[in-house]
């Protein structure tokens, strides 16, 4: 029903309001993690060793690798946009595709860390662990609540035809596909910032 | 193609003031951490040289942004406003506010250059 109602782009004045919608979400998450970075710093700046004694410090590469894979998907991501508000859905469900797949490597890879992590010291020991699961964990979250997302437009639009309210969703789901690869240079940078 | 540029300058003129003061005050605060925790202390950081490169980019980016709701405020009496008085409003508030901020971004930069940096 949702989708007749759907104001046609020639006839809509300005931006869709999920576009809005979904700036206002993006504020409250930069919010979000601005205060558990922050509190890492916070409590990093009040402490004499970083990490604790007996905590090795994080590896570098893998995570590196992994975030310019994340980085990388904002590519098909922006195509889906651009491709949906063309009415071209064969090249809309690709882009959304390669999103999927780049932040599947990313997500997988990410919980192979976090997993390895786990089993060396667990998230209980101290401050650094906590913040570190808190932060990565937060962002893996958001990537994997990305990829359901997607994957649902991307089986919408396989089945039916690219109507005004699907090309809307995408393009509020490019907008934050960016916003979380942004992120993500935020977080890599934080976690492994005691390595630097 | 103006009508865009215009748009950006009004809401340059809203967002940048208030943006500026607060990025001014969470990194000063955060350096303020860095240099006095037990944590940072070592690395010597220049508080007053730093938090001065802060406060001297808050105040740039705020002044600019009075400009920018003065320009506004400015081509809206020029008669480039929209009907119903929404860029005339944006304008003026923008401007209201900004001049709050930028008083704020140099309020805090006298305080940071007066005061004894790890004293509270």
């Amino acid at each position: 029903m949702s989708e007749q109602l759907a104001v046609p782009v020639a006839l809509q004045r300005g931006r869709p309001l999920g576009y809005w919608g979904m700036l206002m979400l993006i504020a409250t998450e930069a919010v979000l993690f601005g205060a558990i970075i922050a509190s890492y710093f916070y409590i990093r700046f009040r402490t004499p060793h970083w990490p604790p004694p007996g905590v090795p410090e994080p590896k570098v590469l893998h995570p590196l690798l992994l975030t310019v894979v994340l980085i990388v998907s904002s590519l098909p991501a922006g195509i889906a946009s651009w491709a949906a508000r063309r009415q071209l859905p064969g090249r809309a469900a690709w882009g959304l595709f390669g999103t999927i797949a780049l932040a599947a490597i990313y997500a997988a890879g990410t919980l192979v860390v976090m997993v390895h992590a786990w089993h060396k010291v667990g998230a209980q020991h101290d401050a650094y662990d906590s913040l570190f699961f808190t932060l990565q964990g937060a962002h893996v979250a958001h990537v994997a609540a990305g990829i359901l997302i997607n994957l649902y437009l991307l089986v919408k639009i396989s089945r039916g035809r690219l109507t005004q309210y699907r090309i809307n969703g995408i393009w509020a789901m490019s907008l934050y596909w960016h916003f979380v690869n942004v992120l993500a240079v935020f977080v890599l940078l934080t976690t492994i910032s005691p390595s630097l | 193609m103006i009508e865009r540029r215009r748009s950006l300058v009004l809401w340059f003129g809203v967002g940048a003031p208030p943006l500026a003061w607060a990025i001014q005050l969470f990194a000063g605060w955060m350096l303020d951490e860095a240099r006095c925790g037990d944590g940072g202390m070592r690395w010597g950081i220049d508080d007053h040289l730093w938090e001065g490169i802060i406060s001297g980019c808050a105040i740039a980016a705020a002044g600019v942004g009075v400009a920018a709701a003065v320009s506004s405020l400015l081509a809206v009496r020029g008669g480039g406003g929209d009907a119903r008085g929404r860029a005339a409003f944006l304008a003026l508030t923008s401007l209201s506010a900004g001049l709050v901020f930028l008083f704020l971004t140099i309020l805090t930069l006298v305080g940071v250059l007066w005061l004894e940096p790890c004293s509270g």
